[in-house]
């Protein structure tokens, strides 16, 4: 009985319900569902990117193609064309000699980089030239002699090739000269230019146009040594600093250390050369780390102590000279000096070629020709080019950081450092291709690899200090989490609001 | 001339050392000029003084000389010969265009009213921390900032201390403290030479810092007194001071440097001694309690008697090292002196057997080990103390965080007035005024002879004020002066920002009636700091005001408006209530229907 009663108060009652919703204008409904829509629009078209834009790091703009194109394509715009000055001593002319010969050197070159063993990986060629040459050029003298032959000179830049007429008869005198210019003249920097001896020399020191060399008189107990290393260098180093002069500039210094004791096994005397990277501590012997900011090489000239002489060496004891890669030499000695005992230049003299040889290894000089002026000359070009890989590859080491992080900030001196390196490696490219100012160009490219490293390592950058995206997120948190719930119930709302009108509204 | 003058000194020095009437006697800076003729004995020497205070402290100082070798300036430098002289600091020198290097490493206190006077006059114990002067030749006084921060950087790495830390803010131009005390001569004319300072009071000096100054030395700490050198025992002492000091001398167009290096530690020996018997700090058994006997003394009850006077000790009791072996490096052989009354009794002990001399003083050589033997039957008896010509005691007053005062008292206990150099660096942060400098007591007007004041420039320079003052004889004067603090910005507060900031300690440096030279105690200055959280919680906070004030706006721009008996219409039909009764009906429904399909399926 009394549900019949309420039914139709409660029908009533959604009747009216459903009247005043409907109620409603279109135009208000509209003017309702485009506030709506114009707040999310302004909520992701301008809040949001602004938000973004205002919290943002600092990322300097890299020229990143650039980069990227020379990492590619390594060197592609470096040539590194050498001149020889062909000189004709007996008043002979030859009229088609030059041509002749440049035809066959090109060619040689051309086979060269046909095979896949000998190719090479940068753009090398030689001209031949007949003008007056230049007091440090590469000078190539014709002689007739009485067989096929040539004679390097040892201090300067000349080699004599002799002839005989009858390789002039058979035309083989352009060939002659292009075996002696690639095969003697240009053959250690050749080898280096080759693919297949790209694998890193690691006993030779990265090309510093400044080279610290640090001699050591260890001895392991406290009685007093000397030794006459003024009066040694001075014989024994002085020529080499001399001819090293435009290549690599030494500062050198040299200390007598006492107490510095090897760090033998089971206190037995011998070893063996398993052992010797334990036996010698050099953290023990407080070798200290230099405070310049250019490579130290370290020769060490060490004598036992008293307790340990003489030392049984397990291996030929005739070769106690032992070659650290990239850190310098030691010589060990088996047997512990005399109290008071003063080392005069003649003792040293063994001692200080063993250095020097080291030193010419510790470099990265080639081997040949004898000519040190060209072996230096091959090593010169050789890390102008290595410069610019190792720029190169900083930079792009750069660049993957910088992709790899994308929090992290790119402060300006950075890209200002990339833009001068990449200046530096202009010029570089600049006095290689036209001046053929190797000195300058090898200057350029040290510059460029500083600069690059500069870069790659900015302070800023490498100290991290960065927030994470997600740090960002939860400081703001607070507006964002409101303001998208606020928002996103009102789109709710809107929706629920579109559902009932249409079924309510046929 | 002077080098003769100066052998004489060392004959003078050397002749004091044997008579051995105190500690402070005992320094001679001289090195013997024979040295270098001979091929292989260095310009090298050592010395350790033993002196015993009052209150059973005992006073270790060594002291390590040692030259390089003679360079010509105008020759153009081919290589560098480093014999005995450390190779990893000559190089430094002469990058930077150093000409003078002092360095002091300390902590502790040091009793003045108790001990006297600090050893060499105080020339060589540096405040609390680690202080830096310099002498630079360079060009202007750009160039010798830039080679000062590239000497105190390199420096640091050296000594394993913060001195990397020292920038323009905390670098001062001493102008009448610090004098280098001789001539120094320019290896360039066009340059000018530049006293250039820096301390730092909150540097803890530690272990690693004595490492690098041990291997300096020619021995390494693997012989000579050197040896004796134990960190661990050198650091647990009341008061300790490490200091180098290295000045270029020449000799015409020869120069070298030559460098001090020396450490002075009072050590408690009671203290030293209980630490060497147990490691570990334990409670004393009963039958060892050393208990006062006129007063109550039962198995339950004990009052302690200080310290015994009665000491019998080796210096390895103290160390915990003996000397191993004298000296190889230098002719004169090592030296030991100890500087003690009558009633103390010191041995040398070598092999089990014990020497002793008229003078207590030992010569060390050859191989053997070596330690030295105490005795005594009263160990208040020691040497007279030499009067300290001043007492300073500086201290922070005020109160809040806005500002504050600094009150430096000077205590003149002699019967004649005494002039001295007052030398203050205070950090930017502390803004001094200068018209608040007021000096009371003494009686007599014109105390302040002479003030050179160069205020602070924020973050770029310390205030730095140096004064003359005259302290009448037997009168207590007060210099005081106020400050206001001021803000750091946000990044620039350290971790423990509460903890204080350091003000690195006064110089004193009495001129007459005798050369003396002390440092007051740092200053600990508390600054306001911010709360650390408080940009995250200005962020939040306007972050959920926004976010209210958008709500609203939001609610209001799109929420139909209605008139309230029909919005309570609304929420009747459609609004929770009416949703939960709708629920309760349907369940109702559900419990009517459900027995009656029971039944049907019966």
């Amino acid at each position: 009985m009394n549900e019949e009663v309420e039914r139709p108060a409660v029908l009533d009652k959604a009747e009216r319900v459903k009247q005043i919703i409907h109620s409603e204008t279109r135009e208000s409904l509209s003017t309702r569902r485009y506030v709506v829509l114009s707040i999310l629009a302004l909520y992701f078209l301008i809040g949001f990117p602004l938000w973004m834009k205002l919290t943002e790091i600092y990322r300097a703009p890299l020229p990143s193609n650039f980069i990227n194109m020379l990492q590619a394509n390594q060197n592609i715009d470096l040539k590194i064309h050498r001149e020889v000055f062909v000189k004709i001593n007996d008043g002979l002319y030859f009229p088609d000699l030059a041509e002749s010969t440049q035809i066959q050197i090109d060619h040689e070159i051309f086979k060269m980089n046909q095979d896949p063993n000998e190719q090479l990986i940068v753009d090398w060629n030689v001209t031949l030239r007949f003008d007056e040459p230049g007091p440090d050029d590469y000078i190539l003298e014709l002689e007739i002699g009485d067989g096929e032959g040539i004679a390097v000179d040892p201090s300067t830049r000349l080699t004599v090739l002799y002839y005989t007429l009858s390789s002039i008869k058979n035309n083989d005198l352009p060939y002659f000269i292009t075996q002696t210019v690639l095969y003697h003249i240009f053959n250690s920097e050749l080898e280096f230019f080759k693919i297949k001896n790209q694998q890193k020399n690691n006993k030779a020191i990265n090309y510093s146009p400044k080279v610290h060399l640090s001699f050591k008189l260890l001895t392991g107990d406290g009685d007093l040594v000397d030794w006459k290393i003024n009066e040694a260098l001075d014989i024994f180093f002085q020529p080499i600093v001399e001819t090293f002069q435009n290549y690599v500039n030494f500062t050198i210094d040299s200390e007598i250390k006492y107490f510095t004791e090897l760090n033998l096994v089971n206190s037995s005397n011998a070893i063996t050369l398993k052992d010797l990277s334990t036996i010698v501590d050099f953290s023990e012997w407080d070798i200290s780390s230099n405070n310049f900011n250019y490579p130290t090489l370290n020769f060490v000239l060490y004598y036992p102590s008293k307790s340990v002489s003489p030392l049984n060496f397990e291996f030929d004891s005739s070769k106690n000279a032992f070659l650290f890669p990239q850190w310098g030499s030691l010589i060990l000695q088996k047997e512990s000096l005399k109290p008071n005992s003063v080392l005069n230049e003649h003792e040293l003299r063994p001692i200080f070629e063993k250095f020097t040889s080291e030193l010419i290894t510790l470099l990265g000089l080639p081997k040949h020709p004898k000519t040190l002026q060209i072996r230096l000359d091959a090593i010169k070009v050789y890390s102008i080019f290595t410069n610019l890989i190792r720029g190169t590859d900083s930079l792009s080491s750069l660049l993957k950081l910088s992709k790899s992080l994308p929090n992290m900030s790119i402060p300006k001196t950075v890209l200002k450092n990339v833009q001068n390196a990449l200046k530096a490696r202009e010029n570089t490219i600049k006095s290689a291709n036209y001046d053929k100012d190797w000195d300058r160009a090898l200057i350029e490219s040290n510059k460029m690899l500083e600069y690059s490293e500069l870069a790659f390592f900015d302070r800023e950058m490498v100290q991290q200090s960065f927030f994470p995206q997600e740090h960002k997120v939860a400081v703001y948190l607070p507006l964002l989490g409101p303001l998208s719930i606020v928002c996103f119930l009102g789109i709710f709302r809107i929706i629920s609001e579109i559902k009932l009108f249409r079924y309510a509204r046929p | 001339m002077k080098i003769q003058l100066e052998a004489l000194l060392g004959l003078l020095a050397l002749s004091h050392s044997v008579v051995a009437d105190g500690p402070a006697s005992n320094h001679s800076h001289s090195i013997n000029e024979d040295v270098f003729e001979n091929a292989t004995a260095y310009p090298y020497e050592e010395t350790l003084d033993i002196t015993p205070l009052p209150r059973n402290n005992l006073l270790i100082s060594f002291n390590f000389n040692i030259a390089s070798e003679y360079i010509n300036v105008s020759e153009s430098k081919s290589h560098h010969q480093y014999r005995a002289f450390p190779r990893s600091l000559a190089p430094i020198l002469e990058s930077t265009d150093t000409r003078e290097l002092h360095l002091r490493f300390g902590q502790g206190w040091w009793d003045s009213e108790e001990w006297g006077q600090l050893p060499y006059s105080g020339e060589h114990s540096g405040g609390v921390g680690v202080e830096v002067w310099s002498v630079i030749e360079a060009a202007g006084r750009e160039q010798s900032f830039e080679k000062w921060t590239s000497l105190v950087n390199s420096l640091s790495g050296l000594f394993c201390a913060s001195l990397n830390f020292i920038d323009s803010s905390k670098t001062t131009y001493p102008v009448r403290s610090f004098k280098p005390e001789n001539n120094i001569t320019l290896f360039d004319d066009r340059n000018e030479l530049h006293l250039i300072r820096a301390a730092l009071a909150s540097e803890p000096v530690c272990t690693e810092n004595l490492t690098p100054f041990v291997k300096f030395l020619p021995g390494r700490g693997k012989s000579g007194l050197s040896s004796l050198l134990d960190g661990h025992r050198v650091f647990e002492s009341e008061w300790h001071k490490m200091s180098i000091d290295i000045e270029t001398r020449c000799d015409g167009e020869l120069c070298r440097y030559v460098m001090s290096q020396k450490i002075d530690a009072v050590i408690d020996i009671p203290r030293a001694i209980r630490t060497k018997k147990n490691p570990i700090p334990k409670p004393v058994s009963g039958n060892e309690l050393n208990c006062d006997l006129d007063k109550p003394n039962d198995a339950f009850e004990c009052f302690p008697l200080g310290d015994s006077n009665k000491l019998d000790f080796t210096l390895s009791d103290l160390l915990h090292r003996s000397i191993l072996g004298g000296s190889k490096f230098s002719e004169k052989p090592a030296k030991v002196c100890a500087h003690v009354t009558d009633n103390w009794d010191t041995y040398l002990k070598v092999d089990g057997n014990y020497f002793g001399t008229p003078s207590n003083c030992f010569d060390v050589t050859g191989d053997d080990v070596y330690d030295l033997y105490f005795q005594t039957g009263d160990s208040t008896n020691v040497q007279s103390i030499k009067d300290v010509p001043i007492f300073v005691s500086r201290s922070l007053t005020g109160y809040g965080q806005d500002k504050g005062g600094s009150r430096t008292v000077f205590n003149n206990p002699l019967n004649e007035p005494v002039r001295l150099l007052y030398f203050e660096s205070l950090p930017w942060f502390m803004r001094v005024y200068l018209h608040t400098v007021s000096v009371s007591g003494g009686g007599a007007n014109e105390l302040v002879k002479s003030v050179y004041y160069s205020p602070e420039v924020d973050r770029e320079r310390p205030t730095h004020i140096e004064f003359e003052l005259i302290i009448p004889a037997n009168s207590t004067i007060a210099l005081s002066y106020s400050f206001d603090k001021s803000l750091l910005l946000y990044s620039e507060y350290p971790p423990d920002a509460n903890h204080g900031f350091s003000v690195e300690p006064g110089v004193v440096n009495v001129l007459e009636p005798v050369k003396y030279s002390l440092r007051t105690s740092s200053a600990l200055l508390t600054l306001p700091t911010p709360d650390f959280s408080m940009p995250y919680n200005v962020i939040i906070l306007s972050s959920t005001i926004m976010a209210l004030a958008f709500g609203t706006l939001f609610n209001l721009l799109v929420k139909r408006l209605v008139t309230e008996e029909e919005a309570d219409l609304v929420i009747e039909v459609s609004g929770p209530k009416a949703a939960i009764q709708k629920l309760k009906s349907k369940i109702s429904v559900l419990k009517k229907s459900s027995p009656l399909t029971s039944k049907d399926s019966n």
